[in-house]
């Protein structure tokens, strides 16, 4: 091999090298400036992100808490309440970022008990909302359909309107076939509910003097068929739980981005991906150096 | 001398990097004057409980809530690192004290806009550790107003003292979490009268248990705000009942965490509202 070919070598690898960093500050510059990518794309970079060697694969189970849909109608000039049909159209959208992303368990705190507390006018157009959405669940063209997500409803039936629940249990119905993926909708929920519920279950379900320990009550939460919680998503910048998730997400990644709801974007979901990632592989890093488990 | 000039330097850069911070807002903040009945929590990981470098930075950050005014400081940990090394954490936070009083003549609050007793030279400092046993919280150590040693109170149990010149410093570990949780669960089923109710009542009554905490094993009250400290944003398993409606601070490095990061932390607490789901 002359020395022009190794130049000519050389000179390959650094253009590939050069492209491959190009491609990935473009990517970056795109993705900043939240330009909406075609789906094509947007799976690429998913891939790019959960599934390269080394990771221990994509995260298997994530929640979100979508809070600021009034606050972004507000801002829209809208009724507060016109917030929630675009907080739903952003959901599918999320949903199926999950699906390319090869998580199989999503979580959503859809309503919470303490949410009664709003104006009726209010409830009753959440309510209204939700049965639209669980009714559209039932069509196969419906995008919870068509990303094969087996529904769960986790929380207080007995709240719940009889016609919502109606609307529920025939989406529950219609999806029960899908078994890859889960998507679990915790309305008329509270952690704390939870709590109480699957304490109350550990101590129905005891057997002679068995003494109840922590893996017991893990076993009969809402969530117990479910992988661990890996990461908690919070909207619209606000630093609280608000009651969700409280036990599976004692150790779980926790992140706040400030954007509301309906402004959650493609680029923000990715960057909570980089971060999880990042800071997984740095902490095993540290831990392997300070021998610790 | 030059140690003295140091303190005075580093209170003054401290206070003045704090007013920038918040904004350059001279004068009173509102809200960060009535820290009487907040109560804080601090999570740090195992890399900071365990290093004696780690428990110094606590220990900084004990005297900065005492000066505030803050009710009651959780302190957490989930190896449990900082209950094993109790008397040695009350022995930092003497000489603290002590050494603060002797070298910093000169007030040591940052912003002169805290509560009027910003030095926390009044102020008691009471050290809680749940017992050996789990029963109960027992004081091991406190410093009565006024006076200058500490009272070794070691597995004596004393009533909580809710009284506003009173930091109340409780060290918690995973046993105050879920186990407590748990434990609560096989303790009410011993109970025959708890079986026989309906399902609504019974949860009424583990509710009722969880809050009023008979046994003292559950964490002592709900804290407003948590600060955690460790490389991935977690609480790393901080007692999850309490945190329904915690305001979360998930920092990096405890080492780097100043007095100003800490009253920023604050003000951001104090005017955050809350919409108990509204």
């Amino acid at each position: 091999m002359g020395s022009d070919d190794v130049i000519l070598a050389l000179a390959a690898v650094f253009f590939v090298c050069l492209s491959y960093m190009l491609f990935d500050v473009g990517m970056l510059q795109l993705l900043k400036m939240r330009v909406t990518l075609p789906r094509v794309l947007r799976k690429e970079i998913l891939s790019a992100v959960c599934m390269r060697d080394g990771l221990g694969g994509p995260p298997r189970h994530i929640a979100f808490i979508m809070d600021g849909n009034r606050r972004w109608a507000k801002r829209q000039g809208l009724r507060a309440t016109d917030g929630h049909p675009r907080g739903g159209d952003r959901l599918l959208e999320v949903l199926q970022w999950c699906m390319d992303a090869g998580i199989d368990v999503v979580t959503i705190y859809a309503f919470s008990i303490e949410n009664f507390k709003r104006s009726e006018t209010e409830v009753e157009s959440i309510m209204k909302l939700a049965k639209e959405h669980f009714d559209r669940m039932c069509e196969d063209g419906d995008l919870v359909q068509e990303c094969e997500f087996r529904l769960r409803i986790l929380g207080d039936r007995k709240r719940i309107p009889q016609d919502v629940r109606e609307s529920m249990d025939r989406a529950i119905e219609a999806t029960c076939h899908h078994r890859r993926r889960t998507l679990n909708v915790c309305f008329s929920y509270t952690s704390r509910d939870e709590m109480l519920t699957a304490l109350d279950m550990a101590i129905r379900n005891r057997s002679g003097t068995q003494i109840l320990d922590e893996i017991e009550v893990s076993r009969h939460l809402f969530t117990a068929e479910n992988p661990e919680l890996d990461i908690l998503i919070r909207t619209s910048g606000d630093h609280r739980l608000s009651d969700f998730l409280l036990w599976q997400s004692s150790f779980s990644h926790l992140a706040f981005p400030k954007a509301t709801w309906p402004e959650f974007t493609f680029y923000d979901f990715v960057n909570v991906l980089l971060e999880y990632y990042g800071l997984r592989s740095e902490r095993h890093r540290m831990d392997v150096k300070m021998n610790l488990p | 001398m030059g140690i003295a000039w140091y303190g005075i330097w580093r209170r003054l850069w401290e206070g003045l990097s704090g007013a920038v911070r918040i904004g350059g807002k001279l004068g009173p903040i509102r809200g960060l004057s009535s820290l009487g009945g907040l109560c804080l929590a601090v999570c740090v990981d195992p890399q900071h409980a365990r290093t004696h470098e780690g428990r110094d930075h606590l220990v900084r950050l004990i005297e900065w809530s005492v000066e505030l005014g803050i009710g009651t400081v959780q302190l957490f940990d989930g190896c449990g690192s900082l209950a094993a090394a109790s008397e040695e954490l009350v022995e930092a936070i003497k000489t603290h004290r002590q050494r603060h009083r002797r070298w910093n003549p000169l007030s040591p609050a940052a912003s002169s806009w805290a509560s009027p007793r910003a030095d926390g030279a009044g102020r008691r400092v009471q050290v809680r550790i749940s017992g050996h046993s789990g029963q109960g919280y027992h004081t091991i150590a406190s410093q009565r107003a006024g006076e200058e040693n500490w009272e070794n109170l070691a597995e004596k149990e004393e009533p909580l003292v809710t009284s506003s010149d009173v930091t109340v410093v409780r060290l918690l570990t995973p046993r105050n979490g879920r186990k407590a949780i748990a434990e609560y669960g096989s303790w009410l089923a011993n109970l025959d009268s708890f079986t026989r109710q309906s399902e609504d009542d019974r949860k009424a009554k583990i509710e009722e248990v969880l809050r009023e905490d008979p046994l003292s094993i559950m964490a002592g009250g709900e804290p407003n705000l948590l600060i955690a400290f460790g490389s991935l944003p977690s609480v790393m398993g901080f007692p999850c009942w309490e945190l329904r409606l915690t305001q979360l601070y998930l920092q990096r490095d405890l080492r780097t965490f100043s007095r100003s990061d800490f009253e920023e932390i604050l003000l951001d607490h104090v005017s955050t509202p809350i919409r108990f789901g509204r």
